[in-house]
């Protein structure tokens, strides 16, 4: 070690400080929440806890890499789909066709889309692999194009949109509109059974903390630097000899995959999944999620998605009008005023209180730059 | 001595406007060439078409006998050439250390890049004292001064050990001492072995540190030589005192 | 070949409106960095607009309730986008994305506000008698309705060209557009010219909305399809450039109107956005690019 090395401090946070606050968040998910739960909110929270893998993948995209995915309801969709296809061929027994598949009356024996799911070592893989390939051909075709910024986020948009029509217009194929639904197992577990929901939570919970750990280490690696280089100036990091269209891609191919992640899971937990839940309007939701907990904040991004829909679960049951107003508002008043969201406000709150006063200095800096410079990496 | 860089016939239009029209230009390996002109000479339009910043309608450039033409902006860099922006550009949301040491990081395979920095290797680490960085290392690059973000820029290219650095105007707003700094810098590096071009408007800091000057007028070379040579040259006293004359014909009776 | 005619009447008539749509969007696009999300309520108002004057004049004077709907809905769409600008979208200039975001939270206020207002269920617009019917020419036939919509295309898109080309008002646009930092020195007040370009962008929404009553019924979702198609034209088209949204919204409304016809509306949806990505590989800035100075200048 030379001099130099010495001076510097390591420039992740103390690790204690982080494994502290890890341990925390594991035990509320995994011994909390499932005690004090009712099983009726708990399966509601495995709910959740599915959107909020998709918006660690979000955090990622949007909050590290600056790619406003708002089309990640086709990545959902897609793991949830294949996911769904194998449980319903399970559920119909060897040799019988799913009820979806016989109501239009079109089908005499398994159609050709649908045999390969019959295998759960084929439809697993491909709940995450699928997206994630489509995500590596549509991110090549426009990243390469250094298409980006608004265009990459309506392209994408645009995407969700047409898989959306294409699911509806293949009714006999797709279950149409309704979806696939009626589910009754899943890998023995009965899908309507409270227990069996039980365990299906602490999967869904386990896999959600995996996923954030191996998430954040991507995000503080070296790569992860690269990623926040490339938001900030795409160009830029050319002329360091990187090809940006492969830094983005990762991201974009990631976050893609953990949508379809999340859809897989979600089908077994909610027992439904249809096209309603993956157009271009719920894509957009998505969004907010990790708006309002924290864009830059992996954790964050993923509390948001508990948040908002916690928060719409019990608005919405009572006055569905009002929350559709609030949820306006939430879009308005998060990126107006609180641009780093809640992650942004709990930190400045913590400046508040080391210095009694918020130095001027630093809230004129996050008012004009919605991405403040220094934290990043303590927030990851 | 073996040629580096090799510049034959450039032309780079924009629309109808030839920013460079028709240029050679030659260095030496372990050359420090000077690059002046007045504004709008096309100084920033040859360092961008080297890299691929913009494309050039017409020419050659061979680098190391390599033809640049038609390689992207990031293989140029890997063939071993760097370069500085004359507007500076680091990443602002990353400490001064990252900034380096992403640079650092380009020859690294794509899979281990995933994985978290441990430690700083001693390259970085001399990298950033030599350009009086050690102390900020830890503080985004955006709260830097507009010298010290220059001097963050270098060392960025110099870490990444060039065989070719281009630097566009690297002193424009620096104080005299930091100038002085970064003068000094340019002439270790070109000791180290490095072939350097230097675009510079401040004559002082030319007469100071130059060797070799080439000056640029529209789009074409107008002359070569050393510092007094061409501080005695007559067309380049009326390009840069801006005489009525037709600057294009003395361009043409000089090449 | 009569299929051919037809089709080709058919696309004629979607590219109409969606260049409406677009027209509005490329211009905020282009000229202030802004990606109004809140666009697609504007057609939305323009549409109701029609609805409620309708409502109030009676059946008995459908023609007339349906040419008042016209400016009227282009004031009012554009009165909504003057008040957008105002309180939102002003605080964003320089964050794009930001701005879509917002937008699309006051387009969801403005959905759930219509639907507290006229229900959540479509309501139905009955179009004035000089619009039933339609012409047969050579076995195609080419339905009023749908030649007026083309037809009030063709009076805007020759406004626009005229008032960017010939007016001062609209060379003060032009120079905004190009080149804002020089246009401002040289004494342009650019907000004054945001916020006219703000106006006329969404109250074309409003005029679109006015012609889409014509084809289907109302409901508060009404925008976001013709939204998204807007959006397509715009990047297929060009940023800010009028001649290629025009091309573009062509290009689109027929590629729509043929591959339905030859296959399904779900597998046209498919392929133009396939068609879209492959043209933009050839051409990543769109049919018709502006020149602008990278990342050195
Ligand atoms: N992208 C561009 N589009 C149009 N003109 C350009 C562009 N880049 C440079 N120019 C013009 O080319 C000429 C040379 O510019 P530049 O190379 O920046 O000059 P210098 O660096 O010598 O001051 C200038 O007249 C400039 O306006
Ligand atoms: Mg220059």
């Amino acid at each position: 070690m030379n001099a130099v090395a010495k001076l510097l401090p390591s420039s992740a946070p103390k690790p204690s400080a982080f494994v502290v606050r890890f341990a925390l968040m594991a035990v509320a998910l995994l011994l909390i929440a499932p005690m004090v739960l009712s099983d009726f909110r708990l399966s509601l929270l495995a709910k959740f806890l599915c959107f909020a893998i998709l918006a660690i993948g979000i955090g990622l995209a949007w909050g590290q890499g600056g790619m406003l995915v708002l089309g990640q309801g086709l990545f959902f969709g897609l793991g949830g789909y294949c996911m769904g296809m194998h449980m319903k061929i399970v559920d119909a027994g060897p040799g019988q066709l799913p009820d979806i598949l016989t109501f239009s009356g079109q089908h005499e024996s398994l159609p050709l889309l649908w045999v390969p799911f019959s295998s759960a070592w084929f439809a697993i893989p491909m709940a995450i692999l699928l997206p994630m390939a489509i995500a590596a051909l549509l991110g090549a075709a426009i990243f390469r194009q250094r298409i980006r910024g608004a265009y990459f986020a309506i392209l994408s948009q645009a995407l969700a949109g047409a898989f959306v029509i294409v699911l509806v217009g293949n009714q006999a194929l797709t279950g149409g509109t309704n979806g696939l639904t009626n589910f009754q197992t899943f890998f023995g577990l009965s899908v309507t059974s409270p227990s069996d929901q039980r365990i299906l939570y602490f999967v869904v919970a386990v896999v959600l903390l995996v996923v954030f750990l191996a998430t954040r280490e991507l995000a503080l690696g070296r790569y992860g630097r690269l990623l926040l280089a490339v938001r900030d100036d795409e160009d830029r990091v050319r002329f360091l000899g990187y090809d940006p269209t492969r830094v983005k891609l990762v991201a974009y191919v990631v976050a893609a995959g953990l949508a379809g992640l999340a859809g897989a899971l979600f089908v077994p937990v909610v027992g439904i999944i249809s096209p309603a839940m993956l157009g271009i309007v719920p894509s957009v939701e998505m969004v907010i999620w990790v708006a309002l907990g924290g864009r830059t904040a992996l954790a964050w991004a993923a509390a948001g998605a508990v948040i908002v829909n916690t928060a719409k679960t019990n608005i919405s049951e009572q006055f569905p009008s009002t929350w559709l107003y609030m949820q306006g508002l939430l879009f308005v008043v998060v990126i107006l005023f609180l641009p780093k969201g809640i992650a942004g406000a709990v930190e400045n709150l913590r400046a508040l209180a080391a210095r009694r006063q918020p130095p001027p200095a630093i809230s004129r800096l996050t008012r004009r730059r919605p991405r403040a410079p220094a934290a990043a990496e303590e927030s990851v | 001595m073996t040629e580096l860089l090799k510049i034959r016939d450039l032309v780079v239009a924009f629309d109808a406007f030839h920013a460079i029209d028709g240029l050679d230009l030659t260095l030496e390996e372990h050359e420090v060439r000077f690059v002046i002109g007045p504004n709008g000479a096309g100084k920033t339009t040859l360092i961008d078409s080297i890299t691929n910043l913009v494309r050039p309608t017409a020419g050659s450039i061979l680098f190391a006998g390599e033809e640049l033409l038609g390689k992207s902006e990031y293989a140029i860099v890997r063939t071993g050439i760097g370069r500085t922006f004359q507007k500076p550009s680091v990443f602002d949301e990353l400490t001064v250390l990252e900034n380096v040491d992403i640079a650092a990081s380009f020859r690294l395979p794509f899979r281990s890049l995933l994985r978290r920095r441990k430690g700083i290797s001693d390259e970085v680490a001399q990298t950033l004292g030599s350009v009086n960085l050690t102390d900020q290392s830890e503080s985004p690059a955006g709260s830097l001064s507009h010298g010290q973000k220059q001097w963050l820029e270098v060392a960025m290219v110099l870490v990444q050990r060039p065989r070719l650095l281009l630097l566009d105007e690297p002193v424009a707003g620096m104080t005299e001492k930091e100038r002085l700094h970064t003068g000094e810098l340019v002439t270790r590096i070109a000791a180290e072995g490095t072939t350097v071009l230097v675009v510079e408007h401040d004559m002082d800091f030319v007469r100071r540190f130059a060797h070799k000057v080439t000056v640029m007028h529209e789009g074409k070379i107008l002359t070569e030589g050393s510092v007094a040579e061409v501080q005695s040259n007559e067309t380049v006293r009326e390009v840069y005192l801006g005489r009525p004359r037709d600057a294009r014909g003395a361009a043409e009776a000089l090449t | 070949m009569e299929v051919i005619l037809n089709q080709l009447f058919v696309g004629l008539s979607i590219a109409s409106i969606l260049l409406l749509v677009a027209l509005g969007l490329t211009f905020t696009f282009g000229q202030m960095n802004v990606i109004n999300m809140a666009h697609g309520e504007f057609i939305m108002a323009g549409a109701y607009t029609t609805y409620v004057l309708q409502t109030a004049l009676g059946t008995g004077f459908l023609t007339l309730s349906f040419g008042l709907a016209l400016p009227a809905a282009f004031l009012i769409a554009g009165t909504l986008g003057l008040i957008l600008e105002f309180l939102v979208i002003r605080r964003l200039y320089g964050r794009p994305l930001d701005t879509l975001l917002v937008t699309w939270g006051v387009g969801l206020m403005l959905q759930q506000l219509a639907r507290d207002l006229f229900g959540a269920q479509n309501v139905n617009v009955s179009a004035p008698s000089f619009l039933d019917g339609g012409l047969t020419v050579a076995g195609v036939s080419l339905s009023y309705s749908r030649m007026f919509i083309i037809g009030v295309v063709l009076f805007v898109v020759v406004a626009i060209a005229l008032y960017m080309q010939r007016t001062p008002a609209g060379r003060r646009m032009r120079a905004v557009m190009q080149n804002r930092p020089l246009a401002s020195v040289s004494g342009v007040r650019t907000r004054v010219v945001d916020r006219t370009t703000f106006f006329i962008g969404s109250g074309l929404a409003g005029v679109a909305g006015v012609g889409i009553t014509l084809l289907g019924p109302v409901g508060p979702t009404l925008g976001l399809a013709y939204l998204i198609d807007a959006f397509l034209v715009v990047i297929v088209g060009g940023l800010g450039q009028l001649r290629g949204a025009i091309l573009a919204a062509l290009a689109l409304g027929m590629a729509n109107s043929f591959i339905e016809y030859n296959t399904s509306a779900s597998i046209a949806k498919a392929g133009v956005f396939l068609l879209i990505v492959l043209f933009l590989q050839w051409r990543p800035q769109g049919m018709v690019v502006q020149q602008r100075r990278g990342l050195a200048s």
